[in-house]
């Protein structure tokens, strides 16, 4: 929720007209951007938890990513059907976020602008909440990898402990390992649907 | 055009984080990561203020958002219980048994 205060901080002063016109500047939050990538990357290649928990559950565990993955990009392809003004390729650069709301919509925003930006920012806040609020319901009706699957990129950190309590302590290691994953594909896809 | 300075930017990430693995700095990572997101956070910000038309169509931007979180999430949630079906729930040899095992079939 700290992350918000500031998103809602940079409205508020533009909007109020005190802040420095330098600080407008698209080259400025894109050479950051490319800090963050790095940084990502950086904590990716220092991590050494995938490579354990894949060696104890074999590449079965691989699956649940994929389905995430597969799942997502089917849903967002039939919504774009209903909204006629949203190319594919913008509506599956959304749904490729993952619920990693701030990274998919700081790179939407840099690379398509602050409009579609803002739809990826409350589309994958809201996927978040989703899980959050409804994770009981997602158990009872699709099973205990629902609100892994539905969780996306938070599944290592926000709503791990819902999905620890909803599904069972004993889907703790899939959901951390299916957080890592998606977390990683989040840049790689949405920088690849915004290419086409 | 865009992939590759994103794709070359993460993989200069992994290569330097595989070979500083050791170090200590690599401790404070996810920290700058947090301070990093803010920042553009804040910049986000700073661009969707500065967008009046953004402003104006808010309740339309919301409405697509809110579809396309529908769209994604249902359609992860069937992928979801098709996974459990067929992987999860029929050897349970290296899988752990959860709440969801002692479930009727519907």
């Amino acid at each position: 929720m700290l992350y918000l205060l500031f998103f809602a901080v940079g409205i508020l002063l533009t909007v109020t007209g005190l802040l420095p016109e330098v600080l407008k500047d698209e080259r400025i939050s894109k050479g950051i951007l490319y800090l963050l990538l790095f940084l990502v990357g950086l904590q990716i290649g220092s991590g050494k938890n995938i490579l354990r928990v894949l060696g104890r559950y074999g590449a079965k565990i691989m699956l649940l990513p994929l389905a995430t993955t597969l799942g997502t990009f089917a849903g967002v392809s039939l919504i774009s059907l209903l909204l006629p003004d949203r190319s594919l390729t913008d509506c599956l650069s959304v749904g490729a976020g993952f619920a990693y709301y701030s990274l998919s919509s700081i790179l939407i925003t840099s690379f398509r602008g602050a409009e579609l930006g803002t739809v990826a920012l409350l589309a994958n806040i809201l996927r978040e909440f989703t899980v959050l609020l409804l994770a009981p319901w997602m158990v009872r009706y699709f099973g205990p990898l629902a609100p892994i699957s539905a969780g996306g990129a938070t599944t290592m950190d926000t709503t791990l402990p819902f999905i620890s309590r909803y599904s069972g302590e004993e889907y703790v290691v899939i959901a951390l390992f299916h957080g890592m994953v998606i977390d990683f594909t989040v840049p790689l896809w949405v920088s690849f649907f915004l290419s086409l | 055009m865009t992939l590759l300075p994103v794709l070359l930017s993460i993989v200069g990430g992994v290569a330097s984080g595989y070979l500083l693995r050791k170090k200590s700095v690599v401790r404070y990572t996810s920290r700058l990561l947090n301070g990093v997101i803010m920042l553009l956070l804040f910049f986000l910000g700073i661009s969707v203020g500065s967008n009046q038309q953004l402003v104006t169509r808010f309740a339309a931007i919301g409405m697509d958002a809110l579809l396309l979180t529908l769209g994604g999430t249902l359609g992860s949630l069937f992928c979801a219980r098709w996974v459990y079906k067929q992987l999860f729930q029929r050897n349970n040899n290296h899988t752990p048994t959860g709440k969801g095992d002692k479930q009727e079939k519907p």
